[in-house]
């Protein structure tokens, strides 16, 4: 019994000491945090329903809660999380990242690349708009001399870089002396630019010289789309800021214009202690503005050396005139030819068409007969004092018509016409035989009367004697023409009646030109057969 | 405006770039982030009515084995040699940093920075401070500890 009271009195101690320890939270949570974490363990790797329930509910208002009092933390903490979730993300559900990203990035892409091309079109318009420059003819002289097309070289101009900005900084101590900005391109925090990029081209041209074991300076620095030209002097350089990477020419005329630079403030460059209220600061600036302004000007295509302005506006002025002239000239012949043509359409009803280069006047065209054909041709002939080449055509009726007049003219009149002159050639030889026998008896009656010191013979100035002369010299000229004739009508007969009339070259009797009657009829009948 | 270039030195980890933070920020990061190349920050100030500006040059942690940045270094007006007063190696480094710094910028000033004084006790810190050189200071870029000075000190020797 006593044993059953100590125990019962040891149990009563247990359970008071219980109920203090469970009264004492700090004690409880001490003794529960120490399995807490096993327990909690445990309930997730089996994945227990309610603790799920639980975590599920709270976590998101954890994070929240979390993001407006602890961002720094939270966000470096999920910073190591989110990375890696990303690319695993695009490892294992690449379309769904695609789509989800697509809506964001592609618009971005678009919008960049869209600007780009937008920039890229105006600076192609505004040189094709400026077509009438130097530019755009030494262009088509390139594209024609090295066969690339005139697209291609406007396109390569037009990524051609502008220099946005201009610095002068101190080489040592990499602290700014000069800058210049175009308007809109204005570097924010300039000073610390330039330390920034002295820093880095001291870094690159360490790094060379400590592994190629050569000495050279870094020239391009490139970012993007950023590109710094940098010049190295004594005591200071100069960076370019560009949009692009300078071309060889470009590189000359900024490194041309830096020598300048340096010749004319050497003393003041190296004396610099980096106080920028001297005066000079500023003098330099205004001649790095003017450089930006000046290549600006050339990037636009508008600029050009006074001795070439000079050049460009006399070779327009001379082409001008020469231009001018040309078309006064061209004009006039044009209206000339215009008038001829309505003149002649007007007196001869015959529409022909002049061609006029000036110095020679070319007729094409059909005229209905040979009278109008010589009505034209003598109207043109009375109107210009130019050569006149006659391609006119006749139809092949009238040429027909023509030649078959010709050769029944031929047919009828030549042998009466032969026979007449048959006997004036008779009628002739007599009178000079009679003038003749005159000429014998006159001169032996002469010799009679001869004094023995005249040894000359014919006395010329004898009166009587000379007009015998004359008229037997003008009888035998008469009879020799004469003969001429009839020989020529002769052949004309003879030809008749073969069948071929005057050859091409062949000349009338009166030494000018006949109408080729057998060419133009073979003509006229080409063009005929052709024509059908 | 005048402006100078100073070039931060001393060995890894010394607490060059918490002083500057600490200068031109006001503020501090327990973290460490070593410096890879250099850093440059700039903090402008009055110095008896004179503007001047400081452009500093936070170059990353050296030593004489590794070797110093010597193009850093160049064109600089003033140097602060920066060591920590826990590790006596970057102490011991100083003189050959000065040295160095000194060949290239023979004109140039320079001051010294103790860091990290609030890692010593505070009688240490006394005694500490009253062995250093006129030029020296014991600082605490945590505690905001004479930094200011440091900096305001080496400005007045360039500029004045």
């Amino acid at each position: 019994m006593g044993d059953e009271l100590v125990q019962l009195d040891r149990l009563e101690k247990q359970v008071a000491a219980l109920r203090l320890e469970g009264e004492d939270t700090a004690l409880l949570a001490q003794k529960v945090l120490s399995v807490f974490d096993d327990l909690f363990l445990q309930k997730l790797q089996e994945k227990d329903s309610r603790t799920l329930a639980i975590l599920s509910r709270y976590i998101a208002e954890v994070i929240e809660r979390s993001a407006q009092t602890h961002l720094p933390e939270l966000s470096h903490a999920l910073q190591q999380v989110i990375s890696p979730a990303i690319a695993r993300g695009i490892r294992e559900n690449k379309e769904k990242m695609v789509d989800a990203l697509y809506p964001v990035i592609g618009s971005l892409v678009s919008k960049y690349v869209s600007q780009s091309f937008k920039e890229l079109l105006d600076r192609i318009n505004s040189r094709i708009e400026r077509g009438l420059t130097p530019g755009h003819y030494k262009r088509k002289l390139k594209s024609k001399v090295t066969g690339v097309s005139e697209t291609e070289l406007i396109m390569e101009e037009s990524v051609k870089a502008a220099v946005s900005s201009l610095l002068v900084i101190h080489k040592e101590s990499g602290l700014l002396i000069a800058e210049a900005h175009k308007a809109d391109r204005a570097i924010g925090d300039v000073h610390m630019v330039a330390s920034m990029a002295s820093a880095i081209k001291d870094f690159v041209n360490d790094w060379i010289r400590k592994h190629s074991k050569t000495v050279s300076e870094v020239e391009i620095l490139s970012y993007g789309n950023a590109t710094l030209y940098i010049e190295s002097a004594g005591s200071v350089y100069l960076v370019a800021f560009l949009d692009a990477e300078p071309d060889a020419q470009q590189r000359m005329r900024i490194n041309r214009f830096f020598a300048r630079l340096i010749e004319k403030y050497q003393h003041f460059f190296q004396q610099f202690d980096g106080d920028d209220s001297v005066p000079k600061i500023a003098e330099v600036s205004n001649t790095l503005t003017h450089f930006l302004e000046k290549e600006a000007k050339r990037f636009q295509g508008e600029a050009e050396s006074p001795l070439q302005q000079r050049g460009i506006k006399i070779l327009s002025v001379v082409l001008v005139i020469l231009m001018f002239g040309y078309g006064y000239r061209f004009a006039r012949h044009q209206y000339r030819a215009y008038y001829l043509e309505h003149l002649v359409a007007q007196k001869t009803g015959q529409h022909i068409v002049l061609d006029d280069d000036g110095d020679r006047v070319y007729l094409r065209g059909n005229v209905d007969s040979l009278r109008a054909h010589r009505a034209v041709m003598k109207l043109i002939k009375r109107e210009l004092d130019v050569p006149v080449t006659d391609a006119l055509h006749l139809p092949l009726g009238v040429t027909d018509q023509l030649f078959s007049d010709l050769q029944q003219k031929l047919k009828d009149h030549i042998p009466g016409d032969i026979r007449a002159l048959r006997e004036q050639l008779q009628a002739l030889r007599v009178e000079a035989d009679t003038q003749l026998a005159s000429i014998s008896a006159a001169m032996v009656r002469q010799e009679g009367n001869r004094r023995p010191e005249n040894q000359q013979g014919i006395d010329p100035h004898d009166s009587n004697l000379s007009q015998l002369m004359l008229h037997m010299a003008r009888a035998l000229k008469a009879l020799k023409n004469l003969e001429i004739r009839v020989q020529s009508l002769e052949a004309l007969s003879d030809s008749n009646r073969a069948g071929t009339l005057l050859s091409p070259t062949t000349k009338g009797s009166q030494g000018k030109s006949e109408y080729n009657l057998e060419s133009i009829r073979r003509k006229n009948q080409t063009i005929h057969k052709e024509a059908q | 405006m005048i402006r100078k270039k100073v070039v931060m030195i001393g060995d890894f980890g010394v607490g060059k770039t918490s002083l500057i933070r600490r200068y031109v920020d006001n503020a501090f990061d327990d973290s460490y982030l070593a410096t890879i190349g250099v850093k440059i920050s700039r903090k402008a100030l009055h110095l008896e009515d004179m503007e001047c500006e400081l452009l500093i040059w936070d170059t990353e942690g050296s030593s004489p084995i590794k070797g110093l940045p010597y193009s850093y270094f160049k064109g600089a007006s003033g140097a602060i040699f920066v060591c920590d007063v826990t590790r006596d190696e970057t102490v011991n480094h100083l003189n050959e940093h000065i040295n160095t710094f000194l060949m290239l910028n023979n004109a140039a000033k320079h001051v010294l920075a103790y860091n990290k004084a609030d890692l010593l006790p505070f009688h240490q810190q006394e005694t500490l401070r009253q062995s250093l050189p006129g030029n020296a200071f014991l600082t605490s870029a945590k505690e905001d500890v004479d930094v200011d000075l440091l900096f305001s000190i080496l400005a007045k020797e360039m500029l004045l």
